[in-house]
């Protein structure tokens, strides 16, 4: 199936999705106010984008998101590289990588803003926190998975410790940590738009949807929020995984044995056995 | 690692700093302010709107918030330098506990009749304010002033207390008529908007005795703003003193004021029942809220409020 | 350390040298478990190290919103495992808030990975499905589940059934995704096998397609494991909650009671440690394999 066949039938399953939610709403099982239908939710949510204040929000939004994103990189990757290059320090910080990971960042929501104040610092702090984790793991697991040949072959002639590093080891580790970056684009966005809904102050897509949701009849709104949210984590996906294609289009397949599928790489899905590398890495803990 | 740790600093660094309490060189006096969407805040949108705080030199920036416990972390952090229809009862509370040094500029509202209600279906066969003893009554934050207010009422009564569970304003309606929940205390305009959609009757007047005339919310901010620009806290306690008279003398100004911004319509705002506008601070008011406070739990020690009050 | 001579076709990361006979076996393994001794022991004394630090940083600053962890613990203890022997040491308050929230947390995640599977199996069997379902799959993982809480109110009944649904809803995709991907890269070899055997489709999914996606499978389960923990924490601020963790969380942040948010804070990392250790191990039983950490001592070392 060629690339038109399958954005062709991908639009198919947006269309009946759609209908089918157009369906229940027009069935009259609740009322109209309290659960509008959905062509009523998307001709709101095309309204919006005609919305300076809204486009505006958005905007605070996705720059939280790229600051999270991008501090979450910066971390994950060097810290990454250490752990995965030197086992010892790797042994010992893993306790502590265990405790702390679990959090779920919504739960530190009341105690960081209180320390960093409500607004866009919080939220960065936040979503960096979530995001490093893919990217942190991914990053390890690809280090795990550099040829030893490769790595025996630079030494044999030479090279030292750390031009091993950066010749062999992060070449190899690239993919992984690009897919890491993928997964953790994703979990930042849905984070981002959850804090501001939670903490309620300052602008943003969140904003907007958390005072839709008190109004009296704003369901309409919030459903338009939700639909902006999901299209952009679309977007943002699919921008990922071209990226991703064409700058490593050489090993798709064991790119995504590495933590979460997101189901968007399509590798030709020959005969390789799923369970050839049974050592994975976590996906990491999403928001 | 390092690169790392510097680049955050630096960005948060960057981040930082929005807002706040501005110059007092010459000219007006930047005060930032957080208010709800809600009647409450209605005569700080009257000073705005009137020139009153540019008579006094302020020059006032009013941030949208939902629930003043969100703007708390903004007020400790001097982001946002005043808090307007700020819940008492939550920053008394967090007064006591020590995560704010808690000063009041203003009175904000005060409870009168009808402004929140005790609502039940049309068919409820709840009549009376005893039988509420052992139902569900929805209220919007748990342990805050709805629960405090109700179970005074039914004290002096006599009646039993219900069992509390917390649920949002816009979502009170679809549970009363799912019947999830017995009754719910709602507050303007969702009160008007219940008894309207679902013909849903009026269980308990909200500010019956003994709390009519009761502080709900106020304009608060922190020791530190109050000491540090103690002329522009009092000029802004004298240009919402006097927006509020204008409010309680003129409720139309209200009325005209409310559809801007809250997400109250035009018809609405003509009907609902306000709260009143008190047009001086009274401690002797505050006192009455916080014995109550300390009679059902929600405070550990008495706290003077006069002690808190901005001359 | 030498290698053996095809050590090239070895799959990467499993470079373990060979060892022949009983007596290189033995030696391996005395050397395999001071390794790992010497890790755990490692890493304990860094966990202990931390907590020295912490203690003395909040004892020495005194601020209100960093306790120190020994007056959380002290506070934990208070609040939920100061009970008697016969209910394992837990008070009513924990009885309470504690064990609803794990009782809906398992109940949300045990939904989730049924549909997941069952739903993922379905979409990956077909590469069309796939494709048609993809797009939709995408959006749905999207969504922030706190925005949904309006739809969620009218559609379900207060309390219980309302959380699941919300549980459920988001902690599904990672399953289903997952599963989708296992089923899609089932070898055509052995699908071939299965057809000259004639097997039947339940056979088939028995033992060919589940077993084959079982690491995937378990990949997207540890991450839904990970997301039920916080969804439990997000479904306990819809409305009609009365009791549980992340309720108490929203509660002592009500009351500014900092002290509780901490000792929530420090119950829900430890929970979620405990799970996803546990889940590890059903995972080793299951299929035999590590998970990444395994794959750490066989990787050649420098």
């Amino acid at each position: 199936m060629n690339r038109r066949q399958e954005l062709g039938l991908g639009g198919l399953g947006v269309l009946l999705a759609f209908g089918i939610c157009e369906a229940v709403g027009r069935a009259g099982l609740v009322r109209r106010s309290y659960l509008p239908p959905a062509s009523e939710v998307l001709s709101r949510a095309v309204e919006l984008a005609g919305d300076r204040a809204f486009l505006d929000g958005v905007g605070v939004t996705l720059r939280a998101w790229a600051l999270g994103l991008g501090l979450a990189c910066a971390i994950a990757i060097p810290l990454g590289l250490l752990l995965g290059s030197v086992p010892v320090v790797d042994d010992a910080v893993r306790a502590v990588i265990e405790f702390l990971r679990p959090l779920p960042s919504v739960a530190l929501i009341p105690l960081v803003s209180l320390l960093l104040g409500s607004g866009t610092e919080t939220e960065v702090a936040l979503i960096t926190y979530a995001s490093v984790w893919p990217i942190l793991f991914n990053t390890v697991y690809g280090l795990g998975e550099t040829d030893p040949l490769a790595k025996d072959t630079l030494r044999a002639f030479g090279f030292g410790r750390l031009s091993v590093l950066l010749r062999v080891e992060l070449p190899g580790t690239a993919p992984f940590i690009a897919a890491g970056v993928r997964i953790s684009a994703s979990i930042a966005l849905v984070l981002a738009v959850a804090t501001e809904l939670l903490s309620g102050f300052g602008q943003g897509l969140g904003i907007f949807i958390a005072q839709a949701q008190l109004a009296t009849d704003g369901t309409r709104d919030v459903l338009a929020g939700v639909v902006w949210a999901g299209v952009l984590g679309l977007v943002i996906n699919g921008v990922l995984v071209w990226g991703e294609r064409r700058v490593f289009p050489w090993t798709p397949e064991r790119r995504e044995r590495a933590g979460e599928a997101t189901g968007s790489g399509d590798g030709p899905g020959t005969g390789r056995p799923a369970g050839s590398g049974g050592d994975r890495a976590e996906g990491g803990l999403p928001t | 690692m390092a690169a790392g740790a510097t680049v955050l600093a630096l960005v948060l660094a960057a981040c930082g700093g929005g807002g706040g309490s501005g110059s007092s060189g010459g000219g007006s006096q930047k005060v930032t302010v957080a208010a709800l969407p809600l009647t409450d805040a209605a005569a700080l949108y009257i000073a705005r709107d009137r020139g009153l705080f540019r008579k006094e030199g302020l020059d006032v920036t009013i941030q949208p918030v939902q629930q003043s416990i969100q703007a708390l972390p903004a007020l400790s952090k001097g982001q946002v330098d005043v808090i307007a229809s700020a819940n008492y009862v939550t920053f008394l509370q967090a007064d006591e506990k020590g995560t704010l040094d808690l000063r009041i500029l203003a009175e904000g509202v005060r409870t009168a009749p009808h402004m929140m209600d005790v609502l039940v279906p049309k068919d409820s066969p709840i009549k009376s304010a005893a039988d509420l003893k052992g139902r569900t009554v929805a209220v919007n934050i748990l342990n805050n002033i709805q629960s405090l207010t109700l179970n005074a009422i039914l004290d002096r009564q006599g009646a039993g207390h219900p069992v509390y569970r917390q649920i949002a304003f816009p979502q009170m309606g679809p549970a009363l008529q799912k019947g999830q929940v017995d009754a719910v205390h709602a507050v303007e305009p969702f009160d008007s908007a219940i008894q309207g959609e679902l013909k849903a009757r009026v269980l308990i007047d909200g500010a019956s005795a003994p709390v009519q005339s009761l502080p709900i919310s106020g304009y608060v901010t922190t020791r530190a703003f109050a000491d540090k620009h103690a002329k522009a806290a009092a000029a802004f306690r004298r240009a919402i003193e006097a927006a509020s008279k204008i409010a309680a003398q003129d409720p139309s100004a209200v009325r005209a004021e409310l559809p801007k911004y809250t997400k109250v319509t035009a018809a609405q705002a003509k009907t609902i029942d306000l709260p009143a506008y008190p047009v001086a601070t009274d401690p002797a008011q505050l006192r009455r809220l916080i014995e109550l406070m300390q009679k059902q739990g929600l405070l550990k020690k008495a706290i003077d409020p006069a002690t808190l009050l901005v001359k | 350390m030498s290698k053996a001579p095809n050590s090239v076709t070895r799959p990467a990361g499993r470079s373990r040298p060979l060892i022949r006979g009983t007596a290189g076996r033995a030696a391996h393994l005395t050397r395999s478990a001071v390794v790992l001794a010497r890790g755990a022991l490692l890493r304990w004394l860094v966990l202990v190290l931390a907590l020295a630090a912490w203690q003395l940083a909040a004892r020495v600053h005194g601020s209100v919103y960093f306790p120190p962890p020994a007056r959380i613990a002290h506070h934990a203890y208070d609040l939920w495992f100061s009970g008697p022997v016969g209910h394992l040491f837990l008070t009513p308050a924990a009885v309470d808030t504690i064990l609803p929230s794990l009782g809906r947390m398992s109940a949300g995640f045990a939904l989730a990975a049924v549909a997941g599977i069952a739903l993922g199996v379905a979409v990956g069997r077909s590469r069309r499905a796939y494709v048609l379902c993809n797009p939709v799959l995408q959006f749905a993982r999207a969504v922030p589940p706190p925005a949904l809480v309006p739809v969620f109110v009218v559609v379900f009944d207060f309390g219980t059934p309302m959380q699941l649904a919300s549980i459920v809803f988001s902690a599904v995709w990672p399953v289903l995704i997952n599963t989708a991907e296992g089923a899609r890269d089932t070898d055509p070899l052995r699908l071939d096998v299965a057809a000259v055997l004639r097997l039947t489709a339940p056979e088939r999914l028995w033992f060919l397609l589940l077993p084959s996606a079982l690491p995937r499978i378990f990949a997207g389960l540890r991450l839904s494991l990970s997301l039920c923990l916080i969804l439990m924490v997000f479904s306990e601020l819809l409305p009609g909650t009365a009791n549980g963790i992340g309720f108490a969380l929203t509660d002592a942040q009500s009351r500014s009671d900092l002290l509780t948010v901490w000792a929530v804070l420090v119950l829900l990392g430890a929970l979620g440690y405990l799970l996803n250790t546990g889940l590890l191990a059903v995972e080793k039983r299951l299929t035999g394999r590590g998970s990444s950490k395994g794959s750490r001592n066989g990787r050649s070392t420098t």
